[in-house]
């Protein structure tokens, strides 16, 4: 089992401590407002505050005042950016003292969804198309991030097939999370700690949903587990999971209405 | 030639012209296709774009880059149709005929843009405008992932390139250009990506990159202040 320890100094800041909501104006240019709670963490008052809005193509940045006044009078702009909608934000505080010295970050962040400000837009799973030559549906796992469920781009419904389509959602989701979990546990070999570090935050928030689901125990992970044991555990967390979304009775809705 | 995009049914077939390739059907570029009504699409702007054949991704860049920009596309990075016909035009600067006589010819991705994290960056048109994109105002500052030929990206290209924290830090590839790139060769020095991480290589410049990753800020950076925070291997550069 791999563990890492974070020597560097650095100081995490948590996403529930920043809300970033994306706009988009009459003018069809997407921006961002965001608002920091810093006040919390030991950083230097005049730290300054870095946003990074990014795609896998650009990043734009702006300088976000101070962690005493994490505040911007400018226009956050980001019409640089591709116009997926797949984009993400970074936090950072530097130095003040040294103007590339890295005090504090927080990575991976989604924007707070335009229907609900109060809570951050987090996604277990991010969407994607592509073309998949053939297969309908492809996971994969970017390093240090939530995993991506592609959807063939020849099929019209996009990725509203996944949020949508009851059929697809019950066929296919519990293979998706028994992949998600095999990869974390037995792949990865990844094991929750108190100190998550930030490359293994999706794993620790997957594994804290499989928790909440009906029927599954909390994940006990000490040196007795064996590979078995924690197949088993995800075996109890796709059948909770497929009880939850009522799985059975949305293929038995679909296939009658395919029949009437 | 006038700038177009293929359709999905140009597209489908652009991916079949090069599984024929593939099995050795023929050599000629797929040109019948590029101006096909029934797999190709006709942009809102009429932009035209040179018959040639870019020696240089900097060259391929710099030409196409203009080009759509003139075409004014939205989201035209995300525009698969666009780059795959792009591919088609300029078949034989992405996939020039070899020293045998044949075509060798790569991963559909290299051709018909792939949006997989694993891939994206790899399209033999679409990348090299992306990262001239990002190094628009001083291109030749992103010359270690711009001078190779185009069918021919190499190690610099995927082990920069791949990493969006890297492309996009003008610190990481400008101090990448002043240690690897030969100026007068105009390109990358001789021995200085090999596959170990013999010192003061492209890899342990990657090593070294994913630990001042954890503790500067790289966009905040200079190159010269990058290559002031490189150990004592980098600092006297022993390649050709």
């Amino acid at each position: 089992m791999r563990r890492r320890f974070n020597y560097t100094g650095r100081t995490r800041i948590f996403e529930k401590d920043i809300r970033i909501a994306v706009m988009e104006p009459e003018t069809g240019m997407k921006e961002f407002a965001a608002d920091l709670i810093l006040g919390d963490y030991k950083l230097p008052p005049d730290a300054p505050v870095w946003i990074e809005a990014y795609d896998r193509y650009a990043v734009v940045r702006y300088q976000f005042g101070t962690v005493a006044n994490p505040h911007t009078e400018n226009k956050c702009s980001l019409a640089e950016l591709s116009g997926t909608d797949t984009f993400h934000f970074r936090v950072k505080i530097i130095d003040p003292n040294n103007h590339s010295r890295l005090l504090g970050l927080a990575k991976n962040i989604n924007a707070t969804s335009p229907h609900d400000e109060d809570a951050p837009a987090r996604s277990l799973l991010r969407l994607a198309r592509d073309d998949l030559r053939g297969r309908p549906w492809k996971l994969e796992f970017p390093v240090g991030q939530y995993p991506i469920l592609y959807i063939d781009n020849s099929i019209d419904a996009g990725t509203s097939l996944a949020r949508l389509n009851i059929f697809f959602q019950a066929v296919v989701f519990p293979q998706v999370v028994e992949t998600i979990l095999g990869r974390i546990l037995l792949a990865d070999e990844y094991r929750p700690s108190s100190e998550v570090d930030d490359e293994d935050e999706w794993k620790a928030s997957w594994i804290a949903f499989a928790e909440t689901l009906p029927g599954v125990s909390r994940l006990e992970t000490d040196s007795d587990s064996t590979t078995e044991s924690l197949t088993n555990w995800i075996e109890d967390v796709v059948e909770g999971f497929s009880r939850n979304i009522n799985a059975i009775r949305k293929i038995r809705i679909t296939l009658k209405e395919i029949e009437a | 030639m006038i700038l177009k995009r293929f359709n999905a049914q140009g597209i489908e077939k652009f991916h079949s012209i090069l599984q024929q390739y593939r099995l050795g059907a023929n050599v000629v570029a797929p040109l019948q296709i590029l101006e096909s009504q029934q797999f190709t699409e006709t942009l809102a702007t009429r932009v035209d774009i040179p018959v040639t054949i870019f020696t240089t991704r900097m060259e391929l860049a710099r030409s196409i880059s203009d080009a759509v920009k003139r075409a004014s596309l939205p989201d035209d990075m995300l525009d698969i149709g666009l780059w795959s016909w792009l591919s088609a035009a300029y078949f034989d600067t992405v996939c020039p005929i070899g020293k045998n006589g044949l075509r060798n010819i790569l991963s559909d991705y290299r051709y018909i843009p792939s949006n997989s994290y694993k891939n994206f960056y790899r399209h033999l048109i679409r990348g090299p405008v992306r990262i001239y994109r990002l190094f628009l105002e001083s291109p030749e500052m992103a010359s270690i992932v711009l001078c190779q030929q185009p069918s021919m990206p190499g190690d610099f290209v995927e082990q920069l390139a791949s990493r969006q924290e890297r492309v996009t830090s003008r610190a990481v590839i400008g101090a990448a250009t002043i240690l690897y790139f030969d100026e007068s060769r105009r390109m990358p020095r001789r021995g200085s990506a090999p596959n170990s991480r013999k010192p003061g290589t492209l890899r342990r410049y990657i090593d070294i990159l994913d630990q001042l990753e954890l503790t500067y800020d790289l966009y905040s950076i200079s190159s010269q202040e990058l290559l002031n925070l490189l150990p004592t291997e980098f600092t006297n550069s022993r390649f050709g």
